[in-house]
């Protein structure tokens, strides 16, 4: 027996919970999330979680970034604390060569109206004495922030949940077959059939567009990071690289590896970071390193979001991206836009996967 | 650093490993986080019983006096003061001293890392004052410390009543041993006996309700299982947890050694096959690692697993440690099949 | 037990946030970890690993052997990061986002 619903959305991570969620505030009911394990268990609880504007590149991208991150200034009234902070976001160089691209940065961003200041060295030591003093300088934003990724997925399902959308947990779906105008979802535990279907499988998404027989270019890139034990607060912005959270563990790291779904982290990164960490940071000498852990970065081809509707085949919208935690109160939005009114108030053209084709 | 069987843990099994390795002829080094080897046999006062032929009427802490004095003509190395960290890329171990990591590259490794107490929870654990019935015995025998002057003592295994007796005999007024479920624990009847002279009693069907104090332990609230509704206060000034035992997984976990389910063995263990062998094929595992046993029990894997570590290293097995090997496992299945037979049975499953 | 009874020492998280977690739907010791904190602390679930998994087992009415082990991390002991960073090749896994943003030179992509 198939159960229906009128918006199935397949992955309930914090793009697929955010799109949940946002759709749930104009329609309160007849929406399903199916997560294959459990929200969180993918990238979006494996993060540093920064909601960072400021060198997203190109302009476009980076005005795209800044939208979303606005939101986030009222996303807590609407869903709850999420522990988000715009703490301002500080990118320390070290080097001559580098001042020049940061002026070059604040310039090209500045058409966007991103606002960065090019802080020389005691600028940026006045504003964060716990930086290294061979900082040469740095480029500051006030836009930048960081969030609590568990607190925000937790806080977007229970505000989806009350308003009505239900959840389907370790369910993975099998199949998926489009028949008179329904998508017919297979899955461990039973069929689904909906109007409307978004695919929000973060690394997964690939996968689950063959089964459409769509080739979708994402794939994973690992990213490292390790944590430190509880620290008194001694570092207020989020830093390139390191931020403080709010119980004091300092998360430092953001490698970049092709290691396919390997999830495990190693030695190697843990030394090669430590050194990072104190090259920016030398106070955190004598921290100690509690644990570490790997995320798989969602990473389209071009590295830029595939969000939208996929051209071809009626009511199936797809949002598959990096940096889904800045990103995830636009990408809802748009998506929820899209489904209920079947036009977006910021144009997304730039981000269809036909730009693949 | 380089070395050919690189073995964590310094206890009985990783001792009892270095032994059949090093005596063939093997390079062999030994990291251990604490300063001396021996690991839970240091606080050991009672005689090993039942243990092989050449260990028989030693105390804990004199077998491992032994096991570490057997290995002197051979040059193994060791990195005491040192903890295994993980892994890098290449597979290499890291271990720290605490100044820096240490690389070690090794051709396979014997994961004799133990077993950890498990605890019990119930109002007030957190109170300084309680703790696990192993960190008491640590306190007592290795520290000379006493936990306190009066005490009980939650959970009623072999090793629980053991230790209930040894700090009877330093003098310390242990109230009585409360068992939850409707019979002892404790599988050996001398054991049993040896507290039952000292007086103290077992309280069946009894609970700990809550532990309460200012700041630390001063009250236990019990409740009978007997006598509904009815709850007694007891005044102590530490309460010792006997949660059981279950091995540890950190090492396997971080090299990716695939983890099965045992209820007898202690719950979560690496899988491994009759070699004491992980499905990653260069390690192998002991002792309390490969199941929670007895001492007999932890020497003797530890020794089985030393074999097939230089049967790994020289592709293929000899006669002689063919026969050795079977002397081992005989032994082992004599011991464990007798002792508890519900280990030896479940091992064999494990096993495949 | 009483629903005020700390199980994680380190974040002191009690039987009752391990249950709302379970309510919400989390399944193993990762999934109540994510959303509680529990195990995350100094420790590293050292302590509360198999009781939290027993509690798991019996609001779920499954058997412990069906909660599965959650992701231990490296390093297995807390380091500090002088030394872990002492003795190791200081080329990066990191690379700054300000080197690799590309400021708009005319050309769009």
């Amino acid at each position: 027996m198939s159960r229906e619903y009128e918006t199935v959305i397949i992955g309930g991570g914090v793009i697929g919970s955010g799109i949940a969620y946002h759709l749930s505030e104009s329609k309160s009911d007849g929406i399903l999330v199916i997560d294959k394990n459990f929200p969180l268990s993918g990238s979006s609880g494996s993060t540093q979680a920064w909601v960072w504007v400021h060198t997203k590149t190109p302009s476009w991208y980076g005005e795209f970034s800044m939208y979303s991150s606005e939101l986030y200034g009222y996303l807590h009234r609407k869903i709850g604390d999420i522990e988000f902070i715009r703490t301002g976001g500080i990118c320390p160089f070290f080097s001559e060569n580098e001042r020049e691209h940061a002026k070059s940065l604040a310039e090209s961003q500045a058409q966007v109206g991103i606002e960065i200041q090019v802080l020389d060295r005691d600028e940026v030591l006045a504003r964060e004495p716990a930086l290294s003093d061979k900082v040469l300088g740095a480029t500051y934003s006030r836009i930048d922030g960081n969030v609590n990724p568990m607190r925000l997925v937790e806080q977007y399902m229970k505000a989806a949940k009350i308003n009505g959308v239900t959840y389907e947990y370790y369910n993975k779906v099998t199949d998926i077959e489009k028949k008179q105008g329904s998508f017919l979802v297979t899955t461990e535990k039973g069929l689904f059939t909906c109007k409307n279907l978004v695919l929000s499988a973060g690394v997964w998404t690939h996968e689950v567009g063959k089964m459409l027989g769509l080739d979708i270019p994402v794939h994973p890139v690992r990213g490292q990071v390790m944590i430190t034990e509880p620290l008194a607060p001694f570092m207020k912005y989020t830093l390139d690289g390191l931020r403080q959270a709010s119980n004091g563990e300092v998360l430092i790291g953001y490698s970049r590896e092709e290691a396919g779904f390997d999830r495990s982290t190693s030695l190697d990164f843990i030394g090669s970071t430590a050194n990072f960490a104190l090259a920016l940071v030398p106070d955190l000498a004598k921290a100690k390193i509690v644990r570490s852990f790997s995320g798989l970065r969602v990473m389209p081809k071009d590295e830029f979001p595939i969000l939208g509707p996929i051209p071809g085949i009626e009511n199936l919208y797809i949002a598959a991206m990096h940096s889904g935690i800045t990103l995830s109160p636009l990408a809802g939005t748009l998506i929820s836009e899209l489904i209920t009114e079947g036009e977006t108030s910021i144009p997304i053209e730039r981000y269809s996967i036909t730009r693949f084709a | 650093m380089e070395t050919e069987v690189l073995i964590l843990g310094g206890g009985p099994s990783g001792l009892a490993a270095a032994y059949e390795v090093a005596s063939r002829g093997h390079g062999v080094m030994i990291v251990d986080e604490a300063w001396a080897l021996g690991g839970q046999l240091r606080q050991q006062t009672q005689i090993i019983d039942p243990i092989p032929a050449p260990f028989t009427g030693l105390r804990g802490f004199q077998l491992a006096e032994t096991l570490v004095e057997r290995l002197k003509e051979f040059p193994v190395e060791y990195l005491l003061k040192h903890e295994f960290i993980g892994l890098f890329a290449d597979g290499s171990a890291g271990v720290s001293g605490g100044e820096k990591i240490l690389r070690i590259s090794a051709k396979c490794f014997v994961v004799a890392t133990g077993a950890a107490e498990s605890a019990r929870h119930f109002p007030g654990w957190t109170l300084p004052g309680v703790m696990t019935i192993g960190a008491a015995q640590i306190l007592i025998n290795r520290e000379r410390i006493y936990p306190g002057k009066t005490g009980l003592v939650v959970g009623s295994s072999d090793m629980a009543l053991e230790i209930t007796r040894q700090m009877h005999d330093v003098g310390i007024n242990v109230i009585g041993v409360v068992e939850p479920t409707s019979q002892i624990l404790a599988k050996d009847g001398k054991i049993v006996s040896s507290l039952q002279e000292t007086g103290i009693p077992v309280l069946l069907q009894t609970e700990v309700v809550a532990v309460s104090g200012s700041g630390k332990v001063e009250t236990v609230l019990l409740s009978s299982g007997n006598k509904p509704g009815v709850e007694t206060d007891c005044q102590v000034d530490f309460v010792c947890i006997d949660g059981g035992r279950h091995p540890i997984l950190e090492p396997f976990s971080i090299m990716n050694c695939p983890l099965r389910y045992e209820k007898e063995l202690g719950g979560w263990l690496p899988s491994y096959n009759g070699k004491l062998q992980s499905t990653n094929s260069g390690i192998f595992v002991a002792g309390q690692a490969a199941g929670v046993t007895c001492q007999a029990g932890v020497v003797l894997t530890g020794a089985i697993a030393g074999i097939n570590a230089v049967d790994y290293l020289e592709n293929g097995t000899a006669e002689a440690r063919e026969s050795c090997k079977q002397v081992y496992w005989d032994e082992l299945k004599r011991i464990e099949s007798t002792q508890t037979p519900e280990v030896w049975q479940a091992r064999m499953s494990h096993m495949g | 037990m009483d629903k005020s009874t700390i199980v994680c020492r380190c974040e002191e998280i009690t039987v009752e946030d391990i249950a709302s977690a379970v309510s919400q739907g989390a399944e193993t010791f990762d999934d109540v970890k994510r959303l509680t904190r529990c195990g995350m602390g100094l420790c590293q679930a050292k302590t509360c690993r198999i009781v939290i998994s027993e509690l798991i087992a019996e609001m779920k009415a499954k058997s412990a052997a069906d909660i599965s082990v959650p992701r231990l991390r490296m390093p297995l002991r807390p380091v500090p990061i002088g030394v872990l960073a002492a003795n190791t090749a200081s080329g990066s896994f990191v690379r700054s986002t300000l080197a690799e943003a590309e400021p708009d030179e005319g050309q769009e992509k």
